[in-house]
């Protein structure tokens, strides 16, 4: 009763406190930064600019102000020094718990103050993209509980040195690391600046907000142990740290109280969900040369998405004619558990290895006879992203908006078994949601009695993408091919305003009118397919294409002559069907261990250049193309490690990882296509060139993997050496 | 004098806050040369006279925070009602004045030739680089416009109230973020990281070590600048 009363007086004292009040408003003012210079989020989405950036801002400074205001008024009584009449009156542990609380309630409603602020505006400029659980679960998730972490923290480090001076400087020695990079290759460690890479307008925001939530969750438990713990460390009798900490250590619930929090906030960290536990550095996959003595007749995924708790529920069933005996690994995405391993309905024993190549992890199991017909493998759980990626947070996702899916996060891969070609899969999914399995549609689909649908469908390979959301499609034809247009049924207000359907038509006629026609068009149909912001960028594969949502927003299209932007990419993608997947292969793109220049980019890029060229005229292709080539080109010859590469071995592993794929990614997008440039301009042109291209397109398109078009027959194709194509 | 020197040495150097500041200099210069420095500044190579003075810029803000934080000791209140007990006795004003400074400088000084050292070791054993010598420059150039004008402005602002030297700490890490024209940034870290790409390269691929006019003036301001509001702010307390 005593604490209730102490906590209404002292909240009644700081609300009324000018001080408080001060830094109410400032932090209501905070978010206003979000929408221009403090954006720390995708800003081409609406929902990133609207509400992930303001939100952003705000938490970041509203935490700072929280925790000044928090160092004063802890420091208000020593500073009066009024602390020896407080501390004989009432418990200067209890003052400190008093105060916290009050200091919580009061963010509390300055964060409830915030959100209605900012309601009206952001309703307006999003209109029918606003989603107001997104909104608020933004606030509640990011914004509140960032700004208690920083309140603890601050009262912590107060109550641990007691100078305010000193507990100021290491509370923003706390707020540098956040921001530092080491807290940038692991985002768990952002406590005041929680990571959120992009929201959502189309598909699903949620992915980054279960992160938040956790991270917050997390931060709260480490904060509040520690802060519990500087309860004990609070100076009572006028002594030192030293003997105050022995005194009130003998209130044992504090250090028991501590200690379970902050035990709590390691286990949490250590045991996170999100990010695989494998090593730093991408593991390539060599584990295909392994002897298949086990012939199966027929496979089977049953996957079962529970978007609920985000997890994934699967059975892969395996019938053999011939099966046989030995230890047989599977590879998997780590964040899935396996639940049982069932061989002719015998449960067979296996144990998880700390193998890892590329997102999957290598489980061993052993078949002690041969002759076996069914082997059934069930695991379920919450498939993690590669740790390499986890600084851009790319991952898979089960929400009840989207589910993506790739790979080793879809099915299990064994070795050791000899595959029949072919494979069925049974998704059940929400009512509401359409699959694309490969990014094709899966036709067959049963109702079941809980609303959800169970899709059906034999699919040749593996599972290499599969995704499922509220689809909208649009059929056309454009230069003789039958196009399906798939999206998010959010965007179909801006595909409409827009006109993408003839944008897209236009591209496609371009190319074929220069390239030559598709052998396959006419026949096939071409999937062109948007996809969440959180897996942005764009890709491009046989009788398919994929764009990240930024290059369809209408920030993005409604500027054209911003430059080679993300509006831009879908061009860059689309040409990809020329070069590269059903097309022309250049083979080498996706060896990374090659320095290479050539590859499909290269003559991706150079298309693009000339169908900008072609639209916006030479000036603009100059500027926002031949310029940025050469500028990338110039810069990666200065670079020191360019120049003297006998130095790249003392650089530690990640920094040459990095400097690999910065002048990989030069010479494929700048170098390649600069050398092609001067190519055209030693055969004789852009016709002579556009000649060329179409009879390599005729040679060449369709030959796969096998027989790519090689750098070789480029220069033979050009009637040049490979000197001529040096650049100066 | 020297008596003086060695108590003021003791007190402001000897204790644990000026320690764990040096240990929290260590370990962010450390973490600077393995993190950015290693990479080279703007193409040059990581031991060019470029990546030293970026380096130096990049720690530079929190050894100013440290010299302001010991700065905190002569302008505290507790300082302010001694003030009038060292005011009574013999010793001028301004030459006990002048020797807490030279405390404050050694400490200074001292903090400097951990984080240069530590760079030093740095290119010793990760690129066997010995030749020093052409770090004296982009050291002096850096190191003692900040020092001074810092130290000006920490007086200066102390005087009028002990608590605006936290305000300046802030000022300082602000000033190391916020974005400048190069040839003011007061530490030079964006000079550093710019200047060299508008240079040729040499025969050996690296720009020459050259500073514009422009930065030489803006390092000489700074020094003027701090020359004066140290003068001004040393200037004795009138007895009352």
């Amino acid at each position: 009763m005593k604490t209730f009363f102490l906590y209404r007086v002292e909240l009644r004292r700081l609300a009324l406190s000018k001080f408080t009040w001060i830094v109410t408003v400032l932090s209501l003012c905070g978010p206003l930064t979000g929408y221009s210079f403090l954006q720390q989020s995708n800003a081409s989405v609406m929902s990133g600019q609207y509400i992930a950036n303001p939100v952003l801002a705000g938490t970041v400074i509203g935490a700072i102000l929280w925790a000044v205001l928090t160092l004063i008024e802890s420091n208000r009584v020593y500073r009066n020094k009024t602390d020896i009449l407080t501390d004989a009156i009432v418990s200067p542990i209890r003052m400190a718990f008093v105060r916290m609380t009050a200091l919580a309630s009061l963010s509390a409603a300055a964060c409830f103050l915030c959100v209605l602020a900012y309601l009206p505006y952001t309703i307006v400029k999003m209109d029918y993209i606003f989603n107001p659980a997104l909104y608020m679960m933004s606030f509640l998730i990011l914004m509140l509980p960032t700004w208690w972490i920083s309140i603890l923290l601050a009262a912590a480090i107060y109550q641990i040195v007691q100078r305010v001076e000193l507990a100021g400087l290491l509370y923003v020695v706390c707020v540098y690391f956040s921001f530092s990079r080491f807290a940038n290759s692991d985002f768990f460690s952002r406590w005041i600046n929680p990571i959120i890479i992009t929201y959502s307008d189309g598909f699903s925001s949620l992915y980054y907000l279960r992160i938040a939530l956790y991270t917050r969750v997390l931060w709260l438990a480490l904060a509040g142990g520690i802060w519990t713990l500087s309860l004990i460390c609070i100076r009572r009798y006028q002594k030192n740290l030293l003997v105050s900490f022995w005194r009130s250590l003998r209130k044992v619930y504090l250090p028991v109280t501590a200690a379970a929090l902050m035990v709590t906030g390691i286990m949490m960290w250590r045991g996170q969900p999100f990010v695989d536990h494998g090593p730093a550095e991408f593991q390539y996959w060599d584990y295909y040369n392994t002897i298949n003595d086990s012939k199966i007749s027929a496979v089977t995924y049953r996957l079962t998405a529970k978007p609920e708790s985000g997890q994934l529920h699967s059975i892969a069933e395996y019938t053999s004619t011939s099966g046989g005996s030995g230890i047989k690994s599977i590879w998997l995405n780590p964040g899935y558990k396996i639940l049982r391993i069932m061989c002719d309905n015998q449960p067979v024993s296996f144990t998880a290895t700390s193998e890892f190549q590329g997102d999957s992890q290598r489980t061993d199991f052993n078949l002690t006879q041969s002759g076996w017909k069914t082997l059934t493998i069930e695991y379920e759980g919450y498939p993690t992203m590669l740790r390499c990626f986890a600084p851009y947070t790319w991952g898979n996702e089960v929400t009840s908006d989207y589910v993506s899916l790739n790979n080793f996060s879809s099915m299990p891969s064994l070795t050791g078994l000899n595959f029949p070609g072919t494979f069925t899969l049974e998704l059940t999914l929400p009512g509401y949601m359409t699959p694309l399995l490969n990014h094709q549609f899966i036709e067959d689909y049963t109702l079941n009695t809980d609303g959800t649908k169970t899709w059906t469908k034999k699919e040749s390979s593996y599972i290499i993408w599969l995704t499922a959301c509220d689809y909208n499609v649009e059929s056309f034809n454009a230069a003789g091919m039958n196009v399906n247009f798939v999206y998010s049924k959010k965007y179909e207000t801006i595909m409409t305003e827009y006109n993408m359907q003839e944008a897209l038509a236009e591209v496609l006629s371009y190319c074929t009118e220069h390239l030559g026609r598709l052998s396959w068009a006419g026949g096939s149909s071409l999937m062109m397919v948007q996809r969440s912001a959180i897996s942005d960028g764009g890709n491009a594969g046989e009788g398919w294409v994929e764009w990240g949502e930024s290059t369809f927003t209408a920030g993005n299209l409604s500027d054209p002559l911003k430059g080679a932007n993300a509006a831009e990419v879908f061009v860059h993608e689309m040409v990809h069907i020329w070069w590269g997947g059903l097309g022309v292969n250049c083979g080498s793109e996706w060896d990374v261990s090659n320095n290479d220049p050539w590859s499909d980019e290269g003559l991706t890029v150079y298309t693009t250049y000339r169908l900008m060229k072609d639209k916006y005229g030479e000036e603009y292709a100059k500027q926002y193309y031949i310029d940025v080539w050469q500028a990338a080109v110039d810069i990666q010859e200065r670079g020191f490690y360019y120049r003297n590469p006998e130095y790249l071995d003392r650089l530690p592993e990640q920094y040459r990882a990095d400097l690999s794929t910065m002048n990989r990614g030069t010479n494929l997008y700048s170098r390649m296509p600069l050398m092609i440039l001067k190519a055209e301009q030693l055969v004789g042109g852009e016709e002579k060139m556009d000649e060329i291209l179409r009879s390599v397109q005729s040679r060449f398109a369709n030959n796969g993997f096998d027989k790519p078009f090689t750098y070789q027959d480029f220069l033979d194709a050009c009637g040049l050496q490979e000197e001529d194509l040096i650049l100066d | 004098m020297i008596k003086i020197l060695k108590y003021e040495i003791r007190r402001l150097l000897f204790n644990k806050f000026f320690l764990g500041l040096l240990v929290i200099n260590g370990i962010f210069a450390w973490y600077t040369l393995s993190s950015d420095t290693v990479a080279g500044i703007a193409y040059t190579a990581p031991f060019s006279p470029w990546s030293f003075g970026a380096y130096l810029s990049s720690v530079m803000p929190l050894i100013m925070i440290t010299v302001l934080f010991l700065l905190t000791y002569f302008h505290s209140k507790k300082e302010k009602q001694v003030e009038v007990l060292t005011s009574a006795t013999p010793i001028d004003a301004v030459r006990y004045m002048l020797i807490r400074n030279t405390a404050v400088t050694l400490g200074f000084l001292f903090l400097c030739l951990f984080v240069v050292g530590l760079c030093l070791y740095f290119y010793v054993v990760y690129f066997n680089y010995r030749n020093f010598a052409v770090f004296i420059i982009p050291a002096l150039v850096t190191i003692l416009p900040c020092y001074v004008f810092m130290m000006g402005a920490g007086h200066c602002i102390g005087r009028i109230h002990s608590g605006l030297l936290y305000f300046l700490m802030i000022i300082s890490f602000a000033v190391s973020v916020v974005k400048v024209p190069d040839a003011f940034d007061l530490f030079g870290g964006s000079y550093y990281s710019n200047f060299p790409l508008t240079l040729p390269a040499g025969a050996d691929g690296e720009p020459a070590f050259v500073l514009s006019a422009a930065f030489l003036t803006a390092r000489g301001l700074y020094l003027v600048i701090g020359i004066v509001l140290f003068v001004i702010s040393v200037r004795p307390v009138r007895k009352k």
